[in-house]
């Protein structure tokens, strides 16, 4: 019997675009729009991340809009492998970050056996300015290990590596 | 382990998994307490010089050139014990308020508490902290201050010191984000929050009527506290009492602030 590792149920992702602003064709009033600029960047700002129940509930209508996932279900069974192809703006990373915590859903469930690790951000936490040990260390807790953990693995992290000697040398 | 991800609105602080990130914590504070005084020649004399430089301005402007009635304090020290405790929440609160605006790129990247943005520079500023408290004792000795029992107080003081830049850290780093005017009224906040607390003029020069109000500010508190504390003065309650109640409002309100907002951080970079 084979354990579910991931399961990804009704999930749906929202964003607002940018929509094309009307010019304005008098002098006057453009200084008007000026002066109101703090307020209307304020509710542009807000509205990037609040949505209205009229606007979540209708499927269509709304051109600011755009549902980068609707309604996605799935499972990935433990030792399975699982690939995700799409056209571009399909949805995919949008998918992965919600799966790796980095946003929210709008709507929906991931529940995740395990841990989450992606590949695609190794050397974020790097800084230019601290050793390779110290790089090591923070990253290795940046991906949710404990700094025991590190210990064990840091030969091995150390040898794929292949630049012992410069282990403390800052890495810039 | 298991993760359950989901819509929903607000939940409270996670402390399972914030202990099991208490490592990360670690190396995030070795990390901003190494990289700060990074090829500098002096290093961590910044941490004494920066302080230094300001007492001695103040000294010379408001102690000698304006005159500020100090209740009879010498002016030098009586600067010095409150421009130490007030460089620090400064620095803390500034840095904190600017930390999820420099950690972007990883804060699209991957997971792990957010708290520990606006937390970081907190603990790693109390390390330019305690080497500024060097100036501190240098003063006090060379004015001879006797000690008192006052110096019981010193712990709460310390945590509240702590809270108050903290509790806006976190208020303003949320806010931050979102709206990157802060970084620009930052500059003009801590300039005017100087003038707010009886740092540079003593808390006496504040009318009676609106001592109560003057009072709430958590700064007052603090550096009253310190004031008295160290140099042995009486223990102005009234100052100190209300400002420690804000301080710890200040921060639950900016815990519970950062969490709500914590969620749409990425989404509005």
């Amino acid at each position: 019997m084979s354990k579910r590792a991931i399961s990804v149920e009704q999930l749906s992702k929202v964003y607002r675009i940018g929509v094309r602003e009307k010019s304005h064709d008098t002098i006057g009033r453009s200084v008007l729009e000026f002066v109101k600029s703090p307020l209307n960047n304020y509710r542009e700002y807000r509205s990037l991340y609040k949505f209205t129940a009229a606007e979540l509930s209708d499927e269509e209508g709304h051109e600011d809009l755009l549902w980068a996932l609707r309604d996605v279900t799935f499972g990935v069974d433990v030792g399975e492998v699982v690939g995700i192809i799409g056209v571009n703006g399909a949805g995919k990373s949008t998918l992965l970050k919600i799966i790796s915590r980095i946003t929210p859903p709008t709507r929906g469930t991931v529940t995740i056996r395990g841990r989450v690790s992606s590949l695609l951000e190794v050397g974020t936490g790097f800084h230019p300015e601290l050793t390779g040990r110290e790089n090591v260390f923070l990253n290795g807790t940046i991906l949710g290990m404990r700094k025991h953990e590190v210990d064990k693995k840091f030969d091995e992290i150390v040898d794929f590596s292949g630049v012992e000697q410069f282990l403390d040398t800052p890495v810039k | 382990m298991i993760v359950i991800i989901t819509a929903r609105r607000w939940e409270f602080f996670d402390f399972a998994e914030l202990k099991h990130y208490r490592d990360l914590f670690y190396f995030l504070v070795w990390r901003d307490i190494k990289v700060l005084y990074a090829q500098t020649v002096l290093g961590f004399a910044w941490a004494i010089l920066n302080p230094a430089v300001q007492i001695v301005v103040f000294s010379v402007i408001f102690g000698r050139v304006a005159a500020i009635e100090t209740d009879g304090i010498p002016y030098l020290l009586f600067s010095t014990v409150a421009i130490i405790p007030w460089t620090y929440m400064s620095d803390a609160m500034t840095a904190s308020s600017q930390s999820l605006v420099q950690g972007k790129q990883m804060l699209g990247k991957i997971y792990f508490p957010r708290v520990l943005f606006p937390l970081t520079p907190i603990l790693a500023k109390l390390v330019d902290f305690s080497i500024s408290l060097v100036i501190l004792v240098a003063v006090m000795m060379y004015h001879k201050v006797e000690l008192t029992w006052n110096l019981l107080l010193l712990p709460f003081l310390l945590v509240a010191m702590v809270l108050v830049p903290t509790g806006l850290g976190m208020w303003l780093a949320a806010l931050a984000i979102r709206y990157r005017d802060i970084k620009f009224a930052m500059a003009y906040l801590i300039k005017l929050l100087i003038y707010s607390a009886p740092i540079l003029y003593s808390a006496s020069a504040i009318p009676t009527e609106f001592r109560f109000w003057y009072s709430l500010n958590p700064i007052v508190a603090v550096i009253e506290g310190f004031r008295s504390c160290l140099l042995g003065t009486p223990i102005e309650w009234l100052y100190i009492v209300p400002g420690l109640v804000t301080s710890v409002l200040l921060f639950l309100s900016g815990a519970i602030y950062f969490r709500r907002m914590e969620r749409v951080f990425v989404d509005v970079i």
